[in-house]
């Protein structure tokens, strides 16, 4: 146990049902936590944090959810590729990111980023090409200074109602930061305040989508037993800090194994920034018609210079490089990613069926 | 943002944001009321934990020796040997009335001596 540890109270056991071995894995000292943007047990105003998030119990808080039929992949532009018009044959849902829509939100300050002094929702933006004729989804990620502004300030800017101008089909529940090492109070505060904002969202007319993280089987459990008690249906999962480390994934895919066989065959979750290769879709095959894909990666591929095709041979995506030379150039390397993953994921489908035939030939 | 390596993106942080207290009826819902609450002021959110200020090359200058600060300039033993900029001496003036006090020392750096600013 880290020396961080003895002084958390979370560890010392303050907090009746927060489990005291997973609190110790406590990697920063409580103490000053708050100066380095991470929520703690010792924050000077952790009162007003509690209230915020009407306390730690999950299940006492009131999200409906929403149902919609989604595709199998679901791309999500950069504000720089909201000006392009992609074919029709495109996926009719397409995922919009905060930071895109609050563009002057943070600003550099000091080597770090700071939430801007008067950050506004880009009420047009769903207007932009890209969008026309397509139903939006709203992920409310960003960066940490963008997504404790926004909580903070939502009520100043009216977010809620400046949010629901832009048409949206729903939106997840924000984003704030749970991070393994974090003190467990910071955890299970951000985790319950993600739903409060989820439930005030929803006052507003926005149907909220929970965004879930979960580190240990003590968080999985009571998303669960949540999940179970509200009949919330559609979750999501953002993957994107977890894609740099195999095992950052198989913690996502744990979530998602519990979460599936504990609450229920319609269950479905989005996958925000999951890896789509073969060797890290390996043990989702169970649940795979019940996973939907959503990220930015044929965008930035494209920016890079990089047109991506899917390999059937390989069973991966692949890519070769070639500088687009104008935006309609551009546009047609895009629609190259999103075939890709397309056909990727439709190649995993094929391969689940043929497997599921297979099985119950053998079975008769 | 959640990682299960380490705590996130570090440069992607600020200091943590509390929330604004919230007076009774506040919030917005479907056409609810906007405003209505109040921000309470914590030096996290406008006290740097350190910062740098260029200092005249004077030969007193030692690696070590404590520095001061009063009424925008850089004091050792007495001598003045730097100046604030107007946004840090308004950053440190306000941050004394929050309760904030900063305690510097000489540091050197390629030969360059600058003045170094700690929180206490």
């Amino acid at each position: 146990m880290r020396l961080d540890a003895v002084f958390c109270d979370a560890v010392a056991g303050k907090y009746p049902g927060m489990p005291r071995e997973e609190a110790a894995r406590v990697r920063q000292s409580c103490a000053n936590a708050h100066e380095h943007g991470s929520l703690s047990c010792k924050n000077p105003d952790l009162q007003l944090f509690v209230e915020e998030a009407d306390g730690f119990d999950l299940k006492s808080k009131r999200v409906t959810g929403t149902r919609i039929d989604l595709p199998r992949y679901m791309p999500v532009p950069d504000r720089d590729s909201a000006d392009l018009e992609l074919p029709a044959s495109a996926p009719g849902i397409f995922c919009v990111r905060l930071g895109d829509v609050v563009p002057n939100g943070v600003h550099a300050y000091e080597g770090s980023l700071r939430f801007g002094k008067s950050p506004r929702v880009d009420t047009s933006y769903a207007t932009r090409p890209i969008f026309r004729g397509r139903t939006l989804l709203l992920f409310s990620s960003g960066p940490d200074a963008l997504v404790n502004g926004l909580m903070r300030d939502r009520d100043q800017i009216d977010l809620f109602n400046e949010l629901r101008s832009l048409g949206l089909a729903a939106a997840t529940s924000i984003d704030l930061s749970v991070n393994l090492g974090d003190c467990y109070v910071g955890q299970m505060l951000n985790i319950n305040r993600g739903l409060t904002y989820a439930t005030e969202m929803e006052k507003a007319g926005i149907p909220a989508i929970p965004n879930i993280y979960a580190f240990d089987t003590n968080q999985r459990t009571l998303w669960a037993e949540f999940l179970v008690a509200s009949g919330v249906r559609l979750v999501s999962i953002n993957c994107r800090m977890q894609r740099r480390k195999p095992s950052d994934i198989a913690f996502v895919k744990e979530t998602i194994r519990f979460l599936m066989e504990q609450v229920g065959a319609d269950l479905h979750i989005i996958l925000h920034g999951f890896p789509l290769s073969r060797r890290y879709v390996t043990g989702l095959g169970p649940y795979f018609s019940r996973l939907h894909f959503a990220d930015s990666a044929p965008f930035y591929k494209a920016h890079m210079g990089e047109v991506e095709f899917f390999n059937p041979v390989s069973g991966n995506i692949e890519q070769y490089h070639r500088k687009a030379t104008d935006r309609a150039e551009m546009a047609a390397i895009v629609q190259a990613g999103i075939a890709a993953r397309e056909n990727f994921l439709l190649s995993i489908d094929v391969r689940r069926a043929a497997f599921m035939a297979n099985l119950s030939t053998r079975v008769v | 943002m959640g990682s299960s390596s380490g705590s996130g993106k570090k440069n992607d942080k600020g200091p943590l944001l509390s929330p604004r207290v919230r007076v009774k009826g506040s919030g917005s819902g479907a056409g609810g009321a906007t405003g209505g609450t109040v921000e309470r002021e914590r030096p996290e959110t406008v006290c740097l934990t350190s910062f740098e200020v260029d200092l005249q090359q004077l030969p007193i200058l030692k690696p070590r020796l404590p520095l001061t600060l009063k009424g925008g300039q850089v004091l050792l033993s007495g001598t003045v040997v730097g100046t604030l900029g107007a946004r840090r001496r308004a950053m440190v003036e306000h941050c004394e009335e929050l309760g904030v006090k900063y305690r510097g020392t000489v540091e050197r750096r390629k030969q360059i001596y600058y003045g170094l600013f700690r929180k206490y």
